[in-house]
């Protein structure tokens, strides 16, 4: 996201966090929101979301995003705003690493099964998990 | 410490001491006294890995943040290496490709630079020998001249691999690694983990792994938490090693003295020695990487075996090196994928690794601290940033038999985790540190070993040839 479109993201997240609740809606938690902006971009998807739930409780534990308002507004802006992984590194990061994190690389990008969250994607705690290498598209797949 | 003297007194257990010991100690008697001396201490492998995976280990606290040992005098720029036993084993990634003939002879061939004062035909039996004691995969067929074959078969490449290997024969190669393709002596088969910094697996080849027998061998004395900060140089002869350990100061003589830790410590070693070699500490350098990222046409681009599955050598050697410098290609096998439905894996990154120079601006100096050298880099060379420009012009023809998209480029990475020059080798003392053998010029029983001895930066891995560089020296000295 270029400073220009997080600076006018920001004051519309001003605005909207102002409005909204004055409209009727209630206020999202970060969590909140960082299970929408997954379940937005990926809304053609079949996804657990109690496995996504599960993800951002993960996510976020020791994520800077804890103690930064700043990342806060971005977060829960792009939430309301529907802005995509396209337009924001922060929305990019955080569904990036959630698909990364499922199933769905290693059913080979399968639209039609329902995708699982299996822990966050650490080569130590699951080696050979590379969804791309050989063991999952052997040489005579290839 | 069993004596106040030694016939072998050796600085460092990284890559360079280990494969020089492993050369010294096939040719020295029974009685050979050697001491080795290591700053930091063991953190075994394992321990290691648990540390990755968040668990509690005391091993961790033992050795210092490589970041603690040096004052960087520019923050943009890092030099990454790992203390301890085995040194930056322990963090290498394990790419192990030779370097080209070419490499050897810039002056003659291009003008730039210096000429080793030894050539790639002096070094082949000795890059052999260390393929054979690491167990590196690799290909049948290579760029570089190659007497016998790999000990391991290659591995395997991912789609746009294989299309770049048809279209360009030996100059796209599977990377020759020290990442083993299947299970041995010891080691498991690489599994594509891409973290190898730490294998998961133990799939990488370390000191530790090694099975060279060099620390286990009862001719060696291995002490640990010895921190060596200077030399007693006398009369053209290095006389002994000054060492802290347990917060006291020894001192412990050698007939013969191998300084084997990394190009800043080396320098810093010689200059708190006296060391007035014009060139010690001057030139410090690497090469420069930066990511190419290569947007497919329907072209699923998976199933490579390894971190870096290929080399591509297109951009490498020729004439063009007169005027800018060489580029390694490595090809990326990270599980990266872009956002895009339907277009997942549609991606291949590289990894474009662009040759260095060696420049006096920049250097290693000493500080109040005699343990912490000083490190003085002004950013890569003319030579190599005209080369990263010719790339970028050159690559879309280069792969015109890729279904392109479009090719993003990153930013230069701040590290290559390579540090070279600071004791350059070259044919006489006007004009380096130490001579072919790795032996300073002046102190003819020191040696100095590692990457700092390079004369030039070529773009290919150094840890092969500072390793070969090692049993060459110690089977043509003793």
């Amino acid at each position: 996201m270029n400073r220009r479109y997080f600076l006018r993201l920001t004051g519309l997240s001003g605005a909207a966090m102002v409005a909204l609740p004055g409209l009727g809606y209630v206020s999202a938690t970060n969590k909140e929101a960082a299970v929408g902006v997954i379940m937005q971009e990926l809304a053609y998807l079949k996804l657990d979301r109690k496995g996504v739930e599960q993800y951002v409780e993960d996510y976020f534990r020791n994520h800077y995003i804890n103690s930064s308002f700043k990342a806060q507004l971005n977060l829960k802006t792009c939430y309301y705003l529907g802005v995509t992984s396209g337009n924001s590194r922060l929305v990019h990061e955080i569904v990036h690493y959630y698909l990364i994190s499922t199933d769905f690389f290693l059913n080979k990008m399968d639209e039609s099964r329902l995708v699982k969250y299996l822990g966050i994607y650490n080569a130590y705690a699951r080696s050979c998990s590379n969804p791309f290498s050989f063991l999952y598209y052997p040489p005579e797949v290839v | 410490m069993r004596y106040n003297s030694y016939d072998l007194v050796v600085i460092g257990t990284g890559f360079a001491s280990s494969f020089f010991l492993h050369k010294f100690l096939r040719k020295a008697p029974a009685t050979a006294k050697v001491l080795v001396l290591e700053k930091g201490h063991f953190f075994p492998h394992a321990e290691r890995v648990k540390e990755k995976r968040g668990e509690e280990t005391p091993y961790a606290r033992l050795n210092p943040a490589y970041k603690d040992t040096f004052e960087n005098h520019n923050p943009e720029k890092k030099w990454v290496f790992t203390q301890g036993f085995g040194g930056s084993s322990n963090c290498w990634y394990g790419c192990t490709p030779r370097f080209m003939p070419a490499d050897f002879k810039m002056k003659t061939l291009y003008g730039v630079g210096n000429d080793w004062p030894l050539q790639y035909d002096d070094l082949e039996n000795y890059y052999t020998q260390v393929e054979e004691i690491m167990s590196i995969s690799g290909p049948a067929d290579t760029p570089f001249p190659k007497k016998s074959g790999y000990p391991l078969p290659p591995h395997l490449f991912a789609t746009a691999d294989e299309i770049l290997h048809k279209e360009y024969g030996n100059l796209y190669i599977s990377q020759p690694t020290a990442r083993a393709r299947v299970a041995v002596n010891g080691r498991n088969a690489c599994c594509a983990s891409t973290v190898c910094h730490v294998c998961p697996v133990n799939a990488k080849f370390t000191i530790e792994n090694s099975n060279m027998g060099v620390y286990e061998d009862p001719r060696v004395e291995l002490l640990y938490g010895a921190q060596v900060h200077s030399l007693n140089l006398e009369q053209n002869v290095a006389r002994s090693a000054n060492f802290i350990k347990d917060g006291k100061e020894h001192r412990v003589a050698g007939e013969v003295i191998v300084l084997g830790t990394n190009a800043l410590f080396n320098a810093n070693i010689l200059l708190n020695s006296g060391d007035s070699n014009p060139f010690t500490g001057k030139g410090i350098g690497e090469q420069l990487g930066l990511e190419a990222s290569v947007y497919l046409h329907n072209l699923e681009n998976v199933g490579g075996s390894t971190w870096v599955n290929a080399n591509g050598y297109m951009l490498y050697d020729g004439e063009h090196r007169k005027e800018y410098a060489a580029c390694l290609m490595e090809s990326n096998n990270a599980p990266y994928y872009r956002m895009e439905r339907g277009k997942w894996r549609h991606i291949a990154n590289f990894r474009m690794v662009f040759e260095g120079l060696p420049e006096a601006h920049n250097y290693v100096a000493t500080t109040s601290d005699s343990m912490r050298p000083a490190v003085h880099y002004k950013g890569p060379s003319e030579y190599t940033l005209r080369g990263v420009e010719k790339m970028k012009l050159k690559l879309p023809e280069i792969l015109a038999c890729l279904p392109v998209e479009k090719i993003v480029y990153g930013k230069p990475f701040d590290s290559e985790a390579h540090i070279l020059g600071t004791t350059r080798m070259s044919a006489n003392p006007t004009e380096g540190v130490v001579d072919k053998h790795l032996l300073h010029h002046q102190y003819r029983n020191l040696f100095v070993l590692g990457s700092g001895s390079f004369t030039t930066y070529t773009p290919s891995n150094p840890t092969l040839t500072l390793s070969a560089l090692s049993l060459y020296a110690a089977d043509n000295s003793f």
